[in-house]
């Protein structure tokens, strides 16, 4: 009560009018505030759960640059061109978009083609000191000796381009949005935007890339790296070409399929997708296969020997073939497969998925 | 004895990691066993695959389906469950629709003359204290630590044990004199805040156990994953479209729930070195998930080049 008559002495006396002044600016103020663009929001982060990140100063992203004129071809005829090379040659190329077709001849020359779509081109790159042929080409999308226009795109584009090759040539091929199929040449690299990638009868190694389509490797040999971002990758009777090649298969989200690989270091790995593999386990052979969501399945023959250590997270294990030493926890299992003294290493690994090795039938 | 065969629909939520974790076990331990089983997952997974590839077009537009809506919805529901008091209390006032004026004109009188009045009441009670005679003439009260080795009185405290007794004014002061104010000595009582919710002092907490707590190794994972994914969350957007995106959020979403999955494993047996290693497998999966969009975005640029 006394406290209430405090209040009210003030409001009838001179603390009134200095209230109301008070009142009076802070609606000013705020008024003006209100009428500004509401801030937008902060995204709030929670100091107790967020751990301590050092993070770089962010960068701008960086500007592309402009894009450059397809010199297109506007003949009647398809673009095609040729030129004699040495038997071992590198030849570089990129495509912006079109099916791709690269095959190994036996003749030491490059012949390219290119349907509905831009020009066509070398640029040699380096001779033979002794021959003075080329052995190293760029396949450009424009005739260097005839366009003189400043930095036109060097990338092909048609609906179809074809490049008939040296059988020992080496591919170094980088694409947009194309379907590839490359047969019968010495070495590959590729890497793809979006689109299919075949590969049959490449004799010393490939390294393929591709972030959607799938991604198939047949009757190869040497060293094998696959990467795929989005699709399957399957690999059908390939082996290495020396000792210590090894074959690597990365999926996010597919299938690997392997059979009749002959390589003794084998690994992949895929997010979500099963793994089967077909063949024999060699002796001093390290295997690791893994999976985030999927199943791994071996299929093997009856007198495979091989150490296993397998862990599956939420899944389980199953084997046709008799386990020797088996040791069981909760989530893993390691033992011997096979009657004999173990030669080779096997390690699969899925976090929720199925773990199978089958007899081979 | 073999379980019943399971149907088409919860293999194809098993291939989508949507079971719950018994089920899912139990699914993955039948398909071992199972022939037909496994070939129906297989056939469910290709039938997917191909379901996949002919709508992708209906993927790019990145529609969530009913089921990802019901998850969004729960998780909402189960954000505000636990939203505390002072957090309900700031939803109200960001609520209310300040660009009014009237709003701000009555918001703004109320505050002055809450102000002034605490202002007023305070001075008058420092004055009464001065002045008015007190009737409470308790002596002073000890109160014994019920547990003298962990003690805690004020309501944050940077330490687990605090050696020096809390000491704390007393109000009621001694008539006769005024001038030198009497303390009561409290001995801290210590109380499990865990155990009794209703405690005052639940906001305690350790700075230590506050800190994110690692595996040895995990930190890094953490520190990489968290400098990719800022630096990928830029460029995401440009770098993947349509069905890319898709495959790409469905990974991270897989790679994201196995993370969590194993993380609870390991926290609820330590010594479990398989869900360990799988846990740091999958860390080692989602920083290629996210160099992959680096690597994608390289490609896109070396070919504009």
């Amino acid at each position: 009560m006394k406290k209430l008559t405090i209040i009210l002495n003030l409001i009838f006396s001179k603390g009134k009018i200095l209230a109301l002044f008070l009142a009076a600016l802070y609606c000013l103020s705020a008024s003006e505030i209100a009428a500004q663009n509401p801030p937008t929001p902060t995204p709030r982060i929670d100091k107790k759960t967020a751990p301590t990140v050092v993070t770089p100063n962010p960068r701008p992203l960086p500007t592309p640059p402009p894009a450059k004129r397809v010199v297109v071809n506007e003949s009647e005829t398809p673009a095609e061109k040729s030129i004699v090379t040495e038997s071992k040659v590198s030849i570089n190329l990129c495509v912006q978009e079109g099916n791709v077709r690269i095959n190994g001849w036996d003749r030491d020359e490059i012949r390219a083609y290119v349907a509905r779509g831009s020009q066509v081109g070398f640029k040699i790159v380096q001779t033979s000191a002794k021959t003075k042929k080329p052995v190293w080409i760029n396949v450009l999308g424009f005739d260097p000796q005839t366009n003189k226009e400043v930095k036109p795109e060097e990338c092909l584009s048609g609906t179809d381009i074809e490049l008939d090759v040296p059988r020992n040539a080496t591919i170094k091929l980088k694409s947009g949005e194309s379907d590839i199929k490359i047969e019968s040449v010495a070495r590959v690299w590729v890497a793809n935007l979006g689109g299919s990638i075949f590969l049959n009868d490449i004799s010393n190694g490939v390294e393929a890339t591709t972030y959607r389509g799938d991604l198939t490797i047949e009757r190869s040999s040497g060293q094998i790296v696959l990467n795929n971002g989005d699709g399957n990758i399957i690999a059908i009777d390939v082996e290495p070409s020396e000792i210590g090649d090894f074959f690597k298969a990365k999926t996010a989200s597919g299938r690997i399929t392997l059979q009749g690989v002959g390589h003794r270091l084998i690994e992949t790995n895929s997010i979500s997708g099963s793994t089967s593999f077909s063949g024999e386990l060699l002796s001093g052979g390290q295997y690791g296969f893994s999976t985030e969501n999927g199943s791994i399945v071996m299929t093997v023959p009856q007198e495979s020997s091989c150490k296993i250590n397998a862990s599956f997270g939420f899944g389980a294990f199953a084997s046709e073939l008799p386990l020797l030493n088996s040791i069981k926890k909760e989530q893993s299992l390691s033992a011997q497969l096979g009657s004999m003294d173990a030669t080779c290493g096997m390690n699969l690994r899925t976090g929720s998925g199925v773990i199978r090795i089958r007899k081979r039938q | 004895m073999m379980e019943k065969c399971f149907d088409e629909a919860t293999l194809q939520a098993f291939l989508d990691n949507e079971l719950e974790q018994t089920l899912s076990q139990k699914v993955a331990r039948h398909l071992v066993e199972c022939d037909p089983c496994a070939g129906l997952l297989a056939e469910v997974e290709e039938e997917t695959a191909f379901a996949f590839a002919a709508l992708e077009q209906e993927f790019g537009g990145l529609v969530p389906t009913q089921r990802l809506w019901t998850k969004i919805n729960q998780s909402i529901e189960v954000q505000h469950r636990q939203r505390s008091f002072w957090q309900n209390v700031l939803a109200f006032f960001s609520g209310l629709r300040f660009s009014n004026p009237h709003v701000i004109a009555f918001g703004s009188l109320l505050l002055i003359v809450g102000v002034v009045s605490t202002l007023i009441v305070l001075k008058n009670d420092s004055i009464s204290n001065n002045v008015a005679a007190i009737k409470q003439t308790n002596v002073p009260t000890i109160q014994e630590a019920q547990n003298p080795t962990a003690t805690i009185n004020a309501p944050i405290v940077t330490s687990p044990v605090i050696d020096s007794p809390a000491v704390t004014p007393v109000k009621a002061d001694n008539q006769k004199n005024n001038a030198a104010p009497q303390y009561r000595v409290e001995k801290a009582i210590f109380t499990d805040s865990r155990k009794n919710p209703q405690s005052p002092i639940r906001d305690v907490v350790d700075p230590i156990s506050r800190a994110p707590q690692y595996l040895d190794g995990e930190e890094s994972y953490v520190t990489t994953i968290a400098r990719l994914e800022q630096n990928v969350n830029q460029r995401k957007d440009e770098v993947l479209t349509g069905s890319s995106r898709f495959a790409y959020e469905k990974d991270m979403a897989v790679v994201n729930d196995t993370i969590s999955k194993m993380k609870r494993e390991v926290r609820r047996n330590p010594k479990n070195k398989d869900a360990k290693q799988v846990l740091f497998a999958s860390y080692q999966n989602k920083i290629e998930l996210l160099s992959s969009v680096t690597q994608r975005s390289e490609l896109m640029a070396s070919l504009r080049d």
